[in-house]
């Protein structure tokens, strides 16, 4: 160790009486090349540190890439680009308050990338703490007014919350940047039902299926011609969403109902079977599939699918509440008692009415 | 012989052949004292079969004496198994006790031995055993059959009850057909093998009073539901007497019970009130003036209390009719004359029981009349409450009514439980309480639906942002070049074009000019490249310098003074940017742009003779460096006259190692050695 220390510093004195001999500009000349290299060895390091920081992001190794893109800053702490991406990586990791703080530095150090304002919002939103969001996609709408994204955003929160006015405001100024925003006039025809203004919904419906004319959205207008009374446009576009998607289950679940409700029991069970066929896992068409059964007075398949359902579903409360009525068909009249109990304590108050009507 | 006779007594014992048995002494010679109780058995029992199908027809109830017959019938049956009539009486009687689900073999057995000279009378039994398995085709067939073969004096007295029954296998049958929303179940918990009945309940069906003959005689139980099951099954000590107690209607409330009581040979109702957990001594319910023919049985409260609607055997047929009775109001004491409950309700056959709904309008009864499918049966009846009349009874069908009886309907408020009694088949024995549940209104299942409303939970988009590389500049670190330019032999600074070339693509990088003054130089250049470098200078020989300077190279700095030769003959001047490969002599292209400064030379003094020279270092061996020198200088040699340069001022030699510039002891040395040169030999 000592020698090694020694043979540098002799190397340096060496290096120091060579560089003895030049003039004070050649000493100038000689350092500024010095600096340039140092320079340009860093700025290789950054560079590469850099990428090895996005490569660890591409394989989803966040903590690597949250660690690199450190080294990254420490080394350039005015690299706007790292920062964003660290706060990126911070995201996904779902260290969102640590996310939203380093993308508040990404949007410090580079005040046109609205990007990091974005997704400061989408942290927010993921972390459930609303206001919060509400609050950032505002700041990002008020910088870039046509960041449609945000409005839309903006507009799920509402729906979600139940604030349907709110959600609509927000899903027009989204259709307002763009009038073709299909997902934004979908959600707005959904709000608008939710508030049983079903023309207004199934003019949303339609623009937006005009848009973009997926499967969902030919369901949620057939679902919307079915609430205002109409069964036969109901019908026709549940038919539209299955042409959309041949798998689309809800699509069939939806139309056996329909045909469930207008007593067409051999198509309500065509389509719930078709839908069990697509999803032998889908709860829900069990249920309806038994009740046909059940009307049928085929108690034993009723009662075989209403099994399926609810231990798919333990929760189902209207699964255990057929399966109380199929079961006291069945004379266990005790598995019935406790099936409505149940749907009761799931808040449906049919069970309770059955309940008090048959078991005490 | 012997094997047939054999066969033939086996065949007999097996009934095979059946054959009719007397009771006579020549086919019972070795039991005469048995043969002789058996016959004084069927006599007893003939009388009290009499008895109980004269009260048959009379349309009285008789299982009494049927029951007190079979005491006598069974033993000697089982004397003699094999005699058509005895197996008839039985069936017969029967058919008239709680258990007549077990005539059907011994009438079918008696048809068999009897044969064509069988009784005409089986046929009627028999249809009355069809009527009960529901197989009311057969029934009726067999009703006919003994339309056709009794005699008409007899057949006079059944004319009518034979043809109640054939009304009633058609009435089975229709109603059969029908199926009624009503489960029926034995309430186990409640049962014996003997007779439960008169089952009665609270208004809202949590307790539950009824009789039951279990210990011997008739005593009064009571229940309690709980969790859809009646526990503390209790005997009601303070009503229960060494002798019959039978109760018959429980109030709505629970606090009051009607019963009825046998003083001085006559039947009338009580009524005893619970005073905290234990029933009083029961009192006479109406006035005695009620009560003077007759007797009063089985009896229902009437909501207001003020009407007692009652069983009674004192009409003018002396069969059994439902009565009521009534007063003013709560504080009247005294009760109205007995009355009908009209022509709608009462028949001329026996009505066995009533019970006033809690709404007050609607009577269930028990008739073996009206449009009964064999016994008793449950009847509804609605009152007109403008007229006060009872409306046409509804028979309630199956599964309460079945081709036995139905008796002691009592059913719950809410209408969704009644309780009767039955002696039908598959109960634990006798009359059995049994529990109608009705359905009430279809329990529709519901159906569900659900949407994708929110399009990006429906369909997410997905976001698969991924941050963009950045391209790396690799760092390249700077040596600097500096020097002087000196005149080789007078160390003069010389003012000179200084060129520094990149050799591997031959392109100048960068042209300078040493200082007039001091011939100083200052230069930095890139690492990772290898460079030749260049000095021209009027009147001096081109210099050139090496610098291969590998990536990575740490910070250096040359300082280096090169002398310049002038264009004198004699003047030497090493190619340092010439290169061949370890032990080869092909002029590696490297080395071009060197050589064509030297064509350059060549070509700007046109007068200029040069001697190519190959050198090595003295490691191998000197006739393989002196080829090896020579065959580079050939080389070298070659490659200006193939770029026009006039081979005659061109000569090459090798010296091997002969003409070291730097110590062969050295690495450097030995490298500084290895050249290849040109020297002037003519200007």
């Amino acid at each position: 160790m000592l020698l090694t220390l020694f043979f540098l510093v002799q190397t340096a004195f060496a290096q120091e009486q060579v560089d003895s001999t030049l003039t004070t500009e050649e000493i100038q000349f000689r350092d500024s090349i010095a600096a340039i290299n140092t320079s340009n060895e860093r700025m290789q390091l950054i560079q590469e540190t850099y990428n090895a920081a996005s490569s660890a992001f591409a394989e989803s190794n966040f903590s690597k890439s949250i660690s690199l893109f450190d080294e990254v800053i420490a080394l350039d702490s005015s690299n706007a680009d790292a920062f964003y991406n660290k706060g990126l990586a911070q995201k996904e990791s779902k260290q969102y308050t640590e996310a939203v703080e380093t993308l508040e530095q990404a949007f410090s150090l580079d005040a046109t990338n609205f990007d990091a304002l974005f997704q400061q919002a989408k942290c927010y939103d993921e972390n459930k703490e609303s206001d919060k969001a509400i609050v950032a996609y505002d700041r990002l709408l008020s910088a870039d007014p046509t960041w449609g994204e945000a409005a839309y955003n903006k507009g799920v929160i509402f729906y979600l919350d139940k604030d349907y006015q709110q959600a609509i405001a927000a899903y027009s100024q989204a259709i307002s940047i763009n009038p073709n925003y299909a997902y934004a006039l979908n959600d707005r025809g959904s709000c608008h039902r939710a508030l049983e203004d079903y023309d207004k919904a199934i003019s949303d419906y339609l623009k937006a299926a005009q848009s973009d004319a997926q499967a969902f959205i030919y369901n949620n207008l057939a679902s919307a011609y079915r609430k205002s009374g109409n069964t036969e446009k109901a019908i026709e576009f549940y038919a539209k969403a299955i042409s959309a998607d041949a798998n689309y289950e809800m699509a069939y679940n939806n139309r056996g109902t329909v045909y469930f409700e207008t007593e067409n029991y051999d198509l309500a069970l065509k389509d719930f079977k078709k839908a069990i066929e697509i999803n032998a896992d889908y709860a829900m068409a069990l249920c309806n599939r038994a009740a046909i059964y059940h009307m049928q007075e085929n108690y034993t398949g009723a009662l075989a699918d209403l099994e399926s359902a609810v231990k798919l579903q333990p929760n189902n409360a209207t699964a255990l509440l057929n399966r109380g009525i199929t079961r006291e068909m069945l004379r266990n009249v005790d598995g019935a008692c406790e099936d409505w109990q149940k749907a009761y304590d799931l808040g449906m108050e049919k069970g309770k009415e059955y309940y008090i009507n048959n078991c005490e | 012989m012997k094997q047939i006779t054999t066969l033939l007594a086996l065949a007999l014992s097996l009934g095979v052949f059946a054959q009719d048995v007397a009771f006579k002494k020549g086919n019972f010679k070795d039991d005469k004292e048995g043969l002789e109780t058996a016959k004084k058995n069927i006599e007893d029992g003939d009388v009290l079969l009499e008895k109980g199908e004269q009260k048959v027809l009379g349309m009285v109830n008789a299982f009494e004496e049927f029951e007190e017959a079979l005491a006598f019938y069974l033993p000697a049956q089982e004397f003699n198994p094999n005699n058509s009539d005895l197996n008839r009486k039985v069936g017969h009687a029967y058919l008239y006790t709680n258990t007549p689900y077990l005539a059907m073999p011994y009438l079918e057995k008696s048809l068999e031995l009897g044969g064509e000279d069988s009784e005409p009378f089986v046929h009627f039994l028999l249809g009355k055993a069809y009527q009960l398995e529901r197989d009311f085709e057969k029934a009726e067939r067999s009703f006919k059959k003994y339309g056709t073969l009794e005699n008409p004096k007899k057949l006079e007295v059944y004319k009518k009850l034979n043809r109640k029954h054939m009304k009633e296998c058609r009435s089975g049958a229709e109603i059969f057909g029908v199926k009624t929303r009503v489960w029926v179940d034995n309430v186990k918990e409640l049962n014996s093998q003997q007779d439960e009945i008169a089952p009665s309940i609270t208004a809202d069906g949590s307790e539950i009073i009824f009789n039951s003959n279990k210990t011997g005689n008739f005593d009064i139980y009571t229940a309690e539901r709980k969790k859809r099951r009646w526990v503390r099954l209790s005997s009601v000590n303070s009503l229960n007497t060494e002798g019959d107690d039978v109760s018959s209607s429980l109030a709505y409330d629970g606090q009051r019970l009607l019963l009825f009581k046998d003083t001085d040979g006559q039947s009338d109702i009580y009524e005893s009130k619970l005073n905290g957990t234990t029933w009083g001594e029961p009192e006479l319910k109406m006035s005695k003036v009620v009560n003077i023919e007759g007797n009063e049985t089985f009896a229902s409260y009437d909501p207001q209390d003020i009407k007692v609607y009652f069983v009674s055997d004192g009409g003018f047929g002396g069969d059994q009719n439902i009565n009521f009775s009534g007063k003013k109001d709560m504080e009247e004491k005294f009760w109205g004359q007995s009355q009908s409950a009209g022509q709608e309700i009462n028949t001329g056959f026996q009505e066995g029981s009533v019970y006033m709904a809690p709404d007050g309008n609607t009577m269930y009864f028990c008739s073996q009349g009206h449009s009964s499918i064999g016994g008793y049966d449950v009847f509804v009846s609605y009152r007109d409450e403008e007229l006060g009349l009872w409306g046409k009874p509804i028979n309630m069908g199956y599964p309460i009514n079945t081709p036995f009886d139905e008796l002691y309907f009592s059913i719950s408020a809410n209408g969704k439980k009644a309780y009767f009694a039955s002696n039908r088949g598959g109960g634990a024995g006798g009359m059995d309480i049994y529990c109608a549940t009705f359905w009430g209104e279809p329990k529709q299942p519901t159906v569900a639906s659900e949407d994708n409303l929110i399009a990006s939970i429906a369909s997410p988009i997905e976001d698969t942002y991924t941050p963009e590389t950045v391209e790396v500049t690799v760092a390249n670190s700077l040596t600097v070049f500096k020097g002087r330019i000196l005149d080789g032999l007078l160390q003069d600074p010389v003012e000179a074009e200084i060129k520094i070339f990149d050799n591997s693509t031959g392109e100048v990088y960068a042209v300078m000019r040493s200082n007039s003054a001091t011939g100083k130089f200052l230069l930095s250049l890139p690492s990772g490249l290898n460079y030749g470098i260049s000095v021209e200078a009027e009147g001096y020989l081109f210099h050139s310098e090496n610098f291969n300077l590998p990536k990575g190279s740490a910070y250096n700095m040359i300082n280096k003074d090169i002398q310049l030769k002038n264009i004198d003959i004699g003047s030497k001047i090493a190619l340092r940017n010439v290169f061949f490969d370890t032990g080869r002599a092909e002029v590696k292209i490297d080395s071009y742009p060197e050589l064509d400064r030297l064509i350059q030379l060549m070509t700007d003094v046109p007068s200029l003779k040069i001697e190519l020279s190959g050198h090595t270092d003295n490691v191998g061996g000197k006739a393989a460096n002196e080829s090896l020198s020579q065959r580079r200088a050939d080389a070298v040699r070659q490659y200006l006259v193939s770029r026009s340069v006039d081979g005659n001022r061109v000569t090459a030699k090798g010296y091997g190692s002969s003409r070291p510039v730097d110590s062969n002891a050295t690495k450097e040395g030995r490298a500084n050695n290895r050249r290849t040169e040109f020297e002037i030999t003519a200007n």
